[in-house]
This record gives C-alpha cells, structure tokens and sequence, in this order.
C-alpha cells in the first residue's frame, strides 16, 4: 500500500492539519522513504518562519525558571495564575 | 571571550547527560528565539513563558532520545515551541488573533530594533516572507502562527481547500528557492 501524502505535506510541516490528518501523514511517513525526505525538505523551509518574528526578550526570571525546573526533576511549579495549566 | 563554543549537538549530549550548565548554554543561545516565537503565536508574554519553560523541560527530558532525522537541536526545540503553543492556542477557542494584523502591529521595542539589525537570519527571512504574493504570505502565516488548518484557512479566506494547498505548497516552494539563494 502506497497511498502518498504529498498532498498534504505542506499542510502538515507548516502543522496546519488537524490530529486525525497529522496522525495520518505521520504514519504514511514512517514507512515511506519518498516522503519522507520530502517532508525534511519541507521542514526545513518551515524552521526558517522563527526567523522572521520580531525578537522580544523575555523576563530574566524565566531562565532561573527554566533551570530550576530542570533541577527538581520534571515539573517545576509555575507561578499560580488565571488560565490553563502545562501543556505536557 | 572563547572562540570555541559547543555546538549544539555538543549541548544535547550533554543535556542527555543531564548537565545543567549545556541547559543554561540551550537557554542563553535560543531561549530568547523561542520565546520570541511563542509571544508571536500566543501575544502574551505570560502563556509564551510558560510554552519555553515546558519546551525546555521537553528538551531536558528528550534529549537523550532526540535523533537528528527529527531536525538539528535548534530546528527540533523550535518546534517543539511551536507545537505547543499552536495546542495552546487551538483550544482557547476564544482566542484568535489576527495574525497579520498583530504582526503588524506588535510592539517594535528598542531590543527588537537592535536585534533585528544584529540578526542578519531573521532580517533575510522576513525579507523572503515579503516577497512572497500576498494570498501564500497570508496562508503561510495563518497557518503556522495563527495555527490555523488548511480547512479553517479554507473557511476563513472563503476558496477551495485545494486552493490553500496550492499557497502554501507554491508559497513553501518559492521560500526555498529565495532562502537557498541567501547561503
């Protein structure tokens, strides 16, 4: 079974598709060389769009942050706020 | 000053090692880049640090399973970035900036200036973006800092889904060209 994704490949580097499609390509591209290389390809276009945003310096405190997270295992505590919660 | 910084290969094998200093080193060479990309998805400097705190507690806890067909360490953290606050963004359903609206209008402060003039990358970058016909700039933008999916952009910009494709795929395709052209 060969059913390329390439329609879908800019969709799924720019991650402009949903789950059930990302899920899709993801496993068309697990087992297809061809697009594979073409999705590298891709990607790398894409990793260049963090270049174009204007740089913005975060707070120094986010590195201490950053940092003590990692030394007290996974999750360091964030500071309690409104909102959502971690992502991971 | 040494010449001889670790390249950032050099600092995943040691974050695998579990090295806090290659950590701080990830942090002080691309915090600022990440959390730059976060505030341009999200526009809120808050949720952004909270995206590169989990972005580099990701990195901490995979670098010893990244492999370099996933991209270069750079490339790999970034998007790793971007994944998440595009999640983030995608189920605050309330919230949706317009992006090329808020692009436009975001704060230029003074270190962005600078920053910009330093950064011969993104200078040239942003350059090809504004090259590109306005139809794929907008879709390529929509897509990845809007977070958009081809279908919602297909809604939202009111043509055939096979005519966002066609942007983002021509769009994607002249960005290589003009960026191959800069190296």
């Amino acid at each position: 079974m060969n059913d390329h994704v390439l329609d879908d490949l800019d969709a799924y580097a720019l991650g402009a598709l949903d789950d059930a499609d990302a899920g899709r390509v993801a496993s068309h591209l697990a087992v297809c060389g061809s697009c594979r290389a073409d999705a590298a390809s891709l990607a790398e276009v894409v990793g260049a769009l963090p270049d174009s945003v204007p740089l913005r310096e975060p707070r120094p405190a986010l590195r201490e942050r950053v940092l003590a997270a990692a030394r007290n295992g996974a999750g360091a505590p964030k500071p309690a706020r409104r909102g959502w919660s971690s992502c991971g | 000053m040494s010449d001889q910084l670790p390249s950032d290969d050099a600092l995943l094998t040691s974050l695998a090692a579990r090295d806090l200093g290659a950590l701080a080193s990830l942090y002080d060479r691309y915090g600022r880049l990440a959390y730059s990309l976060a505030y341009r998805i999200l526009g809120e400097s808050e949720a952004a640090e909270d995206v590169v705190q989990d972005a580099f507690m990701s990195a901490w806890r995979g670098a010893a399973s990244y492999r370099r067909e996933r991209g270069n360490p750079r490339a790999w953290l970034l998007s790793i970035v971007h994944h998440r606050a595009v999640d983030i963004l995608r189920r605050k359903t309330t919230f949706r900036p317009a992006p090329l609206e808020a692009a436009e209008s975001l704060p230029g402060d003074e270190d962005t200036a600078l920053s910009a003039e330093k950064n011969v990358e993104n200078r040239t970058v942003r350059e090809v973006l504004e090259t590109l016909p306005q139809a794929q700039r907008r879709t390529i933008e929509l897509a990845y800092f809007g977070g958009y999916t081809h279908v919602e952009l297909s809604a939202l910009m009111g043509v055939p889904l096979g005519t966002v494709k066609g942007r983002m795929r021509i769009g994607l395709q002249k960005m290589r060209r003009a960026l191959e052209g800069t190296r």
